[in-house]
């Protein structure tokens, strides 16, 4: 059963809540003026709301895990004792076990099993109950829904029960009796409840109400700020009859000593809209669903470009009252595209709730101590773009944890206090948000950094001793670099930089780092506001206009003359003295063969940079440079790796935008095996990477696979050396438990396809689950599955093509073949088992 | 069933106009595409909008059925020749002339190139309770004296889908 609209993002914003809450419990802010009791009292509150919910969706294992969790919060909310360290842990344990379980109800799967938690939870429980003074009630009896009736008190005459610990009041609601669905209708009216109160329960309990569609009935009240204006507040709700206060008093004749106690309005759990009473007492804020935004935005992309039609005509016109009342239009349409972008923005609160549990969790297991400090959490950025850029910001986070701040025995050495200074910080900078990501570690070790160079291969030692510190930082960001020996469970090893700085390209943004020996880092990303508005250059391609994001380009140039192209010998030009491989915009882009009609020197090229190397894409011709909304690429040629995306031309055509990375992989993977580039006369200088690259004992695989072999070695935990993958076919071999399984197959279109995955599965099932090595691994994958592709193609003299897993989900005999990659002591393999096909004759 | 009868682009040409009594109880809205000599019938349901074919960008890749790409109310849609799904002769690279017919589905929101098109309501003449819409038609609707099976739009799709699932190998296409 999938849960009700909104709920999700509800509930996650309930889990995030109370993650960042329970961290503060352990560290608490100490420019906060809530106090620690009040504190408690708001976290209780949020795991109450948030157990409501999940039994309203019928979510069992969620509410009981919230349930837990109230009860302990709720021993602290009672008895002032401080949460220690341990019960800060399974807090938190609690808290991933939440947001699992809220992501499978989303996904509608089976979530995680939280036998593990819900123990350690009870564990908890028990031991606070040992407490002296702590076992004041059975685990959770005061929490429950349904609220436990005191035996020793009478009844109320107007009331089937009494009021039970905690409650002000109740609120008494009557629905319409044209009410059409009565049970959805008090769902509602209890969520409304708990977005300003603690909702202790309904009379009749809420299954009641469900099933005999109850048209009244009561909502019992705990904390709440104002509970007379929550009920003027239910009252206006659709459907809603009345809804009137009753306070505890007017309820339940006095029972003595069964007094409910006093209660202070709880504080909302900061950054928790279902917990703000604020928020709960005035219409301030909706939701709109991302895809209305998506629509909103093309609504006005379709009136820019049909203001652009309007402009042509009244141009022609020569009308100067047409005129300004264009320029009028002009500005309100400026006007309106501003203000919908601006309704997609959304702040990094998220975001920095994530970091701050990282960096704590981090930092714990590593032994070390960290004073994380965040600005700018409020600082807006594209929805879009605040996914995207998670994966390289946690990894710079584990880096400064693990690589920059020192131990605390060298700290102390070193004259620095024990715990090191984190901060993140975040900023607007014109159309950019820049994040930095600063420590007040040792900064980075730039003769480490040369030396590793040389003992890599990297660069020659007479060279490195020439190098900038500027040029020695950017060593590191080379495939496979690491100043450190050994390998960190943390950071992995060998692979991480470059996977950050090429997601950031990809985002369209840059990164930058300074460093300060003894002083500390700063890595400074700088990205778009939005991944849904880029400033692009249009060029001419076989009568089609591409655009190329500008931040993607490095220059526009004339190539004079180009070389190679023959045999092994890539096609390539010279530019600012470099060798630079060249891309035939008209094969690459368009398809076409670009001999059918050979363009005449000088050849205008894009050039752009690929994980640190330059290429040039030749055009016809370049058309100008724009603002382009980007809009993703149609489902029906998701194939087509080379479309980054598609934009609305000003005349209403469509303008396709150029994925430059998959060119330059493409281009790797046809010629990395290449002896080097083409050479003229006057060459004595083949590309430098290229160069560089050939020093390595494994210099002959593609430049991804000796990549794969670096993150490999991170994953397996000792060195792995990937030779050529050696393809065996074999008939009917079962394949072995393996660290890499691929499962594949099936025939589209006459030819046999596979799919390179399950090396997420594979990741995970070792513990390495961050998209860093999932994103190098990825490429290594997708890189070993081509060169499988043409072994098993040659042994079955047939085309053996890289399938796409979604299209091919359903192919007919999924498990037709099997291959599977061995992440052995030394050699990478690739086991090809069929289960109903003969052996070739001759395999590989 | 009854359908909503497909909207007019606000830039298209002429919409499907009257059509909003159709779909009786026993009748189904449909769109009664013209290709060449043959008609074929689509879920009326399915259909979102009209728009002119003068205006799609051609994008070179494996499927002929893909012609290229258009924007319709602000979103783009990928233009698919019908053709070669039903097993009729491409059409050649003049497009001009045609209609789009915007779709969308579980296939996905595409645009259909057509020569011409109808919205009618026309009489269930079987209804199949299930089975493989690529094997037989589940809908047959009465089109004059004959049965017109309802086409589904993730078989008028399906030639793109495999020809361009079959490109993302690496290919040359990278100044070799």
């Amino acid at each position: 059963m999938s849960p009700s609209p909104g709920f999700t993002e509800e509930a996650r914003e309930n889990v995030v809540a109370l993650e960042s809450g329970v961290l503060a419990l352990e560290a608490p802010d100490p420019s906060s003026s809530t106090p620690p009791a009040e504190h408690v009292a708001a976290l209780f509150r949020a795991a109450h709301n948030l157990k409501g919910m999940a039994a309203m969706e019928e979510l069992d294992e969620l509410a009981t895990v919230a349930h837990r969790m109230e009860t302990v919060l709720d021993h602290h909310r009672r008895t002032d004792d401080a949460v220690d360290r341990t019960t800060v842990d399974v807090l938190l344990a609690g808290c991933d076990a939440l947001s699992a379980l809220v992501e499978a109800a989303e996904a509608g799967v089976e979530g995680p099993d939280p036998t593990p938690v819900l123990a350690t939870l009870d564990a908890t429980i028990a031991r606070l109950d040992a407490v002296p003074g702590g076992g004041d009630r059975a685990p959770g009896a005061a929490t429950a829904t349904s609220p436990p009736v005191d035996p020793r008190s009478d009844p109320p005459r107007d009331s089937p029960t009494a009021l039970p610990d905690g409650a002000q009041g109740r609120i008494r609601v009557a629905l319409l009796d044209s009410a059409r669905l009565p049970g959805a209708r008090a769902i509602v009216v209890v969520r409304r409840a708990s977005s300003a109160a603690e909702v202790l329960g309904t009379e009749p309990p809420m299954e009641e109400i469900r099933s005999a569609e109850r048209r009244e009935f009561q909502v019992v009240i705990g904390a709440c700020d104002d509970p007379a204006a929550l009920a003027t507040a239910i009252a206006g709700l659709p459907e809603v009859a009345s809804a009137e206060w009753e306070p505890a008093a007017a309820a339940v004749p006095s029972p003595g000593p069964q007094t409910p106690e006093p209660h202070t309005p709880a504080p909302p759990v900061p950054g928790t809209p279902a917990a703000d009473p604020a928020r709960g007492t005035s219409t301030t804020s909706i939701r709109v669903d991302v895809e209305r935004l998506d629509e909103l935005a093309d609504a006005v992309g379709e009136l820019t470009v049909n203001r652009n039609r309007l402009a042509r005509e009244v141009e022609r016109s020569d009308d100067r009252a047409l005129s300004a009342a264009l320029r009028r239009l002009n500005r309100t349409i400026s006007d309106l595209q501003l203000a919908v972008m601006g309704v997609r923005l959304v702040s990094l609160e998220a975001t920095v709730e994530r970091a701050r549990r990282l960096v704590r969790d981090v930092s714990r297991d590593l032994g070390k101590e960290v004073t994380f400090t965040v600005e700018g959490e409020g600082t807006e950025i594209d929805r879009s773009m605040v996914d995207e850029m998670v994966t390289p910001l946690v990894h710079l986070l584990r880096n400064a944890v693990d690589h920059g701040i020192e131990s605390v025995d060298a700290r102390h050495a070193a004259g620095k206090p024990a715990a090191g200074d984190l901060r993140l910080r975040a900023y607007h900078q014109g159309s950019q948000v820049v994040v930095e990501v600063s420590d007040d570690g040792a900064g980075i070790d730039l003769a480490g950094v040369a030396a590793k160079a040389v003992r890599l291969g990297l660069q020659p030692a007479d060279e490195v001793r020439a190098r900038t510190e500027q040029e020695l930082i950017d060593l590191m960001f080379t495939p496979g670099f690491s100043t450190r020996e050994e390998v960190s469970e943390v950071s992995g090893r060998g692979v991480g930089l470059d996977v950050v700085r090429s997601q950031v390209t990809r985002l369209g943004g840059d990164i930058d780092v300074r460093t300060r020996a003894g002083r500390g880092t700063t890595f400074r990303m700088r990205l778009p506001l939005s991944l849904a508005v880029a400033d692009a250059l249009l060029v001419a391609v076989a009568d089609q206009i591409w655009a190329i994001p500008v931040n993607a380009a490095v220059e526009t140039t004339r190539l004079r003359r180009l070389v190679g192209g023959v045999g092994a010998a890539p096609l390539s030009a010279r530019h600012r003295d470099e060798l630079i491989p060249v891309i035939h915009g008209v094969e690459a882009l368009a398809g076409l063969d670009p001999t059918a009609a050979p363009s005449l020197p000088p050849h205008i090229a894009v050039v752009f940079d690929d994980l640190g190397r330059r290429f040039a894409l030749t055009v016809d011709d370049l058309v100008g440079s724009r603002e382009i909304v980007v809009k993703p690429v149609p489902a029906l040629l998701a194939g087509m790796e080379h479309l980054a995306g598609v934009t609305v031309l000003p005349d209403g055509t469509v303008g396709l935008i150029a994925d430059l990375p998959t060119l330059a992989r493409r281009w790797r993977l046809l010629h990395a095996d290449s002896p080097a580039l083409g050479t003229t006369d006057d060459d004595d200088d083949p590309a430098r990477s290229g160069g560089a690259d050939r020093q390595r004992p494994d210099a002959a695989l593609p430049v991804g696979l000796r990549r794969a072999a670096d993150t490999l070695a991170a994953v397996v935990g000792h060195p792995v050396d990937i030779g050529a993958p050696r393809v065996r076919v074999r008939a009917g071999d079962p394949v072995p438990s393996l660290a890499f399984a691929v499962p594949l197959v099936g025939e589209v279109a006459g030819e046999l396809c596979f799919v390179v995955t399950g090396y997420e599965e594979a990741l995970r099932s070792q513990g390495v689950d961050d998209g860093w090595h999932a994103t190098a691994v990825s490429e290594w994958a997708n890189m070993l599955g081509s060169q499988f592709a043409v072994g098993l193609g040659e042994a079955l003299g047939r085309d053996v093509r890289v399938g796409l897993p979604s299209a091919l989900a359903d192919a007919e005999r999924p498990e037709r073949f099997g291959i599977a990659l061995r992440a052995g002591a030394t050699v990478v393999e690739l086991d090809v088992r069929f289960d109903d096909r003969p052996a070739p004759a001759t395999p590989r | 069933m009854s359908a909503p009868p497909p909207a007019a682009s606000p830039d298209g040409t002429d919409g499907p106009a009257g059509t909003e009594q159709l779909g009786g109880p026993d009748e189904l809205a449909v769109v009664l595409v013209h290709l060449g000599d043959r008609i074929v019938a689509l879920d009326a349901a399915a259909a979102v909008g009209v728009a002119r074919a003068d205006n799609v960008t051609r994008v070179r890749g494996p499927a002929a059925a893909l012609r290229g790409l258009v924007a319709v109310h602000g979103k783009v849609a990928a233009v698919v020749d019908p053709r070669v799904a039903l097993g009729l002769e491409p059409l050649d690279d003049e497009v001009v002339r045609q209609q789009l017919l915007v779709v969308a589905g579980d296939a996905g929101r595409f645009a259909l190139l057509v020569d011409d098109l109808d919205v009618a309501s026309l009489p269930v003449a079987r209804r199949a309770s299930s089975g493989a819409a690529t094997a037989t038609a589940t809908v047959v609707v009465q089109h004059g004296d004959e049965g017109l099976p309802l086409v589904e739009l993730a078989d008028l799709v399906a030639p793109v889908l495999a020809a361009t699932v079959a490109d993302r190998a690496p290919s040359p296409g990278a100044g070799s």
